[in-house]
């Protein structure tokens, strides 16, 4: 009897330890640091979708850690200018974090020619992958087809079925993956940004936008707009009745065409530093009061660790140059 | 409905509602900062509010900040915010005659005016209206950027060519940057910064304020001049002010319905209303020889058009979730971030949040009206500095709200460079109107003539569209009938052709 007390006491002193030794490999906080705010660099106006995330994300990082957090738009040249900012010209000291997404942040490297390198930039957590899909309105004759049957319509109808999209972005690539692997020619009517894209979708001047769920949400809910297919070769948590990719048989790579969007900070950042940063992120993202703020505001937050976000960057980066590559788009060099 | 109007009428709401018109005024007048800007800036201000206070504030922020915009527009002809261009061509010239006082409470009645009269648009009519938003697919925006084209360079006074050579000069500018559709590099010359193109804000600060201060510079440091402090005027009396709303009732309306009908369209914004409502005006006031020269109607159909243009915008965002100009799309983001997305749905699922906002709305536009036609005449103390400090401070603020677009040094340099080019064309006599008029549409009309290009096959896709076919035809008309018009009039006076497209710069 007496024993078995010690061994639960010892039990549960080990476990206690074990208990304590994980706590300790959460990075400890460096030596006066954070001392003023921290600056979140979006490469895009504010409103749209990415400043969305992460004015959510500031919000909730200052309730969590008690730190302060800036938001900081660099807009302009469809996020050119601001990522080329965060991968050369932010001062890695811990203070400017990119709130990024890709793969735009690839295409500005592949196929325009940025002046940066994939490796000056070091992601640091996965804040969310909104995938592409494809939607068309419920009361027009696609809108009773399935995927199939659309692809179907168009092999016997080539150039006729008209898909908005944004040109040099997923939204144009993923659209035509599924034109190369189908073997269909679509009539692909370019739009400067989704809601455009979405106004002629809903006007009737195209028949299927490619677009994030976010964007059109309202009008799915309303009934209005149904989804055709995803992007991704597993469902979106938004859509799960989407067919996916895989369930399409076409072949396109996982977590790719859509918005990846993540944190990182730029390359020579100090490692106590940059560790300190990815845990913190981490913890509010995991946090479930952070979860419904982005719920609220239409984001599916699917968290991922500083390693795995490393993994899909360096995946995501080699499926963009592959599709680049085969479209002989890839820039010179690259 | 009327729960909303006592929602808006709550001392929280009074409050914000006057707040949000006097921070709107002061960014709109002051050269450089925007209301697009001011909005952006105090966003974050709004989640300390409930989110009916928090959209009535930026709503008071956006419709004070246009009209602030036309305040040093008409004193010191440097346009606070780009909407205010043409209020400053009728307004300054107003001034100049010493009727500064009158030119201001004109702008802050007809402001009102067309405020009002699109607020009662967004109470009555929006799901009605906001359908036009879908309706204007790319045939009829090419017709009506074809329609806006031609008004300028057929409708100014200058010589056909110099404005045709505006618009060419607008339109070679706007093709700097991305190429739309293939994202290839035009004009760029390597640059990561070039690779978005001029921005707008940055080229018409360097345009209109930057150069203004200049000449305000010069004009400062002539010691032979006068004590360099420019007249105000006098007073005028209030009955004549109202008095133009039953004379000039047809304006007011005109005006009010254009800057709607044009605000609800998601592709074009306050900046170009104006130069339709005007030129409409005109059209209907052939016998007013002052127009654009200080003409009273003018100033109203400026004002009206600019200020019912607000209203518009708001209307495609609340039914359709789709911004109908720029600074609308920045509330997009304030509901978004409020936890509403703005769509189909909000009506349905918060209509007391939307009446409140919609009532809210007209009482911010009815504070504005009070406060401008009462008080504006105060900011007139900025005459009383003389013209190197005014120069001095429209330049340091020209340079702060071109760096506070991007946080980007490389939009100062736009500003300057526009600054450059625009002393250069005034010394060649190249109006620059036209110029910024292709500025401003050159980069839609390319897209929506693409668009158009891929979705249409044959011409009848085209004329099939009966909007289309009424533009098409207005452009038409007015053509033949300027050509005719040109060539039976004898030739005017040159010099008084030029001093005209001065004054309009």
């Amino acid at each position: 009897m007496k024993r078995s007390l010690s061994a639960v006491v010892s039990a549960c002193l080990l476990a206690s330890a074990l208990v304590a030794q994980t706590v300790n490999a959460e990075p400890a906080r460096p030596a006066n640091y954070p001392n003023r705010p921290i600056s979140f660099v979006v490469s895009y106006p504010a409103g749209g979708g990415m400043d969305v995330t992460a004015r959510t994300l500031a919000a909730q990082m200052e309730r969590v850690t008690g730190y302060q957090f800036r938001v900081e738009n660099r807009g302009g040249g469809g996020g050119i200018i601001g990522n080329t900012y965060m991968a050369t010209q932010a001062k890695p000291d811990g203070y400017t974090v990119g709130i990024l997404a890709n793969p735009t942040l690839f295409l500005n490297i592949l196929k325009q020619g940025a002046k940066f390198r994939k490796s000056d930039l070091e992601p640091i957590a996965g804040i969310n992958f909104a995938p592409v899909a494809w939607f068309t309105r419920t009361d027009s004759k696609f809108g009773k087809m399935s995927f199939n049957q659309l692809i179907a319509y168009a092999k016997t109808h080539p150039g006729m079925v008209k898909v908005g999209v944004i040109p040099n972005a997923s939204f144009d690539m993923a659209t035509r993956i599924v034109e190369k692997q189908k073997h269909v020619k679509f009539n692909i009517v370019p739009f400067q940004g989704g809601k455009p894209s979405i106004v002629a979708l809903l006007g009737g001047n195209v028949d299927v936008s490619a677009a994030y769920y976010s964007e059109v949400a309202q009008y799915i809910k309303a009934g209005t707009l149904k989804a055709l297919a995803v992007a991704d070769n597993s469902p979106a948590a938004q859509m799960p009745d989407a067919p996916t990719m895989k369930a399409l048989h076409i072949k396109m790579a996982s977590g790719t065409w859509g918005a990846d969007r993540f944190a990182a900070v730029p390359k020579g950042t100090p490692r106590a530093v940059r560790n300190y940063l990815a845990d913190l992120i981490h913890k509010t993202l995991e946090d479930k009061a952070t979860q419904e703020a982005f719920d609220k505001v239409g984001i599916n937050v699917s968290v991922k660790t500083m390693a795995q976000q490393q993994r899909s960057y360096n995946e995501g980066y080699v499926a963009v140059r592959d599709y680049l590559k085969s479209a002989g788009a890839l820039k010179a060099g690259r | 409905m009327w729960q909303g109007l006592l929602a808006a009428l709550s001392p929280t709401n009074l409050f914000v509602e006057v707040m949000g018109v006097l921070i709107g005024i002061v960014f709109g007048a002051i050269p450089g900062l925007t209301a697009t800007l001011a909005i952006a800036l105090f966003v974050p201000v709004t989640f300390l509010m409930k989110a009916d206070s928090g959209m009535i504030m930026l709503g008071g922020i956006y419709a004070g900040g246009i009209f602030g915009g036309s305040i040093s527009a008409i004193l010191i002809n440097v346009p606070g915010t780009p909407a205010s261009i043409i209020t400053g061509w009728e307004g300054y010239a107003l001034a100049r005659e010493g009727k500064a006082p009158l030119a201001l409470s004109l702008a802050a009645l007809s402001s009102g005016v067309g405020g009002l009269l699109s607020g009662v648009a967004l109470l009555f009519l929006t799901p009605l209206l906001s359908s036009l938003a879908l309706t204007f697919g790319p045939p009829e925006y090419c017709a009506l950027l074809l329609f806006s084209f031609t008004i300028v360079t057929v409708m100014m006074d200058t010589p056909l060519l110099r404005n045709l050579l505006g618009c060419f000069i607008g339109l070679l500018l706007t093709t700097i940057g991305l190429d739309p559709v293939t994202g290839a590099a035009r004009f760029t010359f390597g640059s990561v910064d070039l690779m978005s193109g001029f921005n707008l804000v940055a080229v018409l600060v360097g345009f209109f304020c930057m150069t203004e201060a200049a000449f305000l510079a010069f004009e400062g440091l002539d010691r032979s001049a006068s004590d360099g402090v420019i007249e105000f005027g006098r007073g005028h009396s209030y009955r004549e002010l109202a008095r133009t709303l039953w004379t000039r009732a047809a304006t007011y309306l005109r005006s009010s319905t254009i800057g709607v009908l044009l605000g609800i369209l998601p592709a074009v914004g306050p900046v170009e209303t104006p130069f339709i409502a005007h030129t409409v005006e005109r059209k209907f006031n052939k016998k007013d020889e002052k127009f654009g020269k200080g003409s009273v109607t003018g100033l109203i159909a400026s004002e009206c058009s600019i200020s019912a243009n607000v209203g518009g915008s708001l209307m495609p965002l609340i039914s359709l979730g789709i911004p109908g100009s720029g600074a609308a799309a920045v509330f997009v983001a304030a509901l978004t971030l409020h936890g509403l997305q703005p769509g189909p749905l909000l009506f349905k699922s918060e209509p007391a949040l939307i009446y409140s906002f919609f009532w809210g709305f007209i009482a911010v536009n009815l504070f504005m009206l009070l406060f401008g036609v009462f008080a504006a005449r105060y900011f007139a103390v900025v005459l009383k500095l003389p013209k190197r400090v005014l120069a001095t401070f429209i330049a340091l603020f020209s340079i702060l709200g071109s760096y506070a677009i991007n946080n980007s040094m490389f939009d100062v340099g736009v500003m300057f460079g526009a600054t450059a080019l625009a002393l250069w064309l005034r010394a060649l006599r190249v109006p620059i109107l036209p110029i910024v008029l292709a500025v401003i549409l050159g980069p839609l009309f390319e897209q929506q003539t693409l668009v158009l290009f891929t979705t249409s096959n044959s011409i009848g896709d085209v004329l099939g569209r009966p909007i289309a076919d009424g533009f098409f035809a207005v452009t038409l008309v007015m053509l033949a009938g300027s050509v005719y018009r040109r060539r039976a009039a004898p030739r005017p006076e040159r010099s008084e052709r030029e001093s005209k497209c001065c004054i309009s710069t």
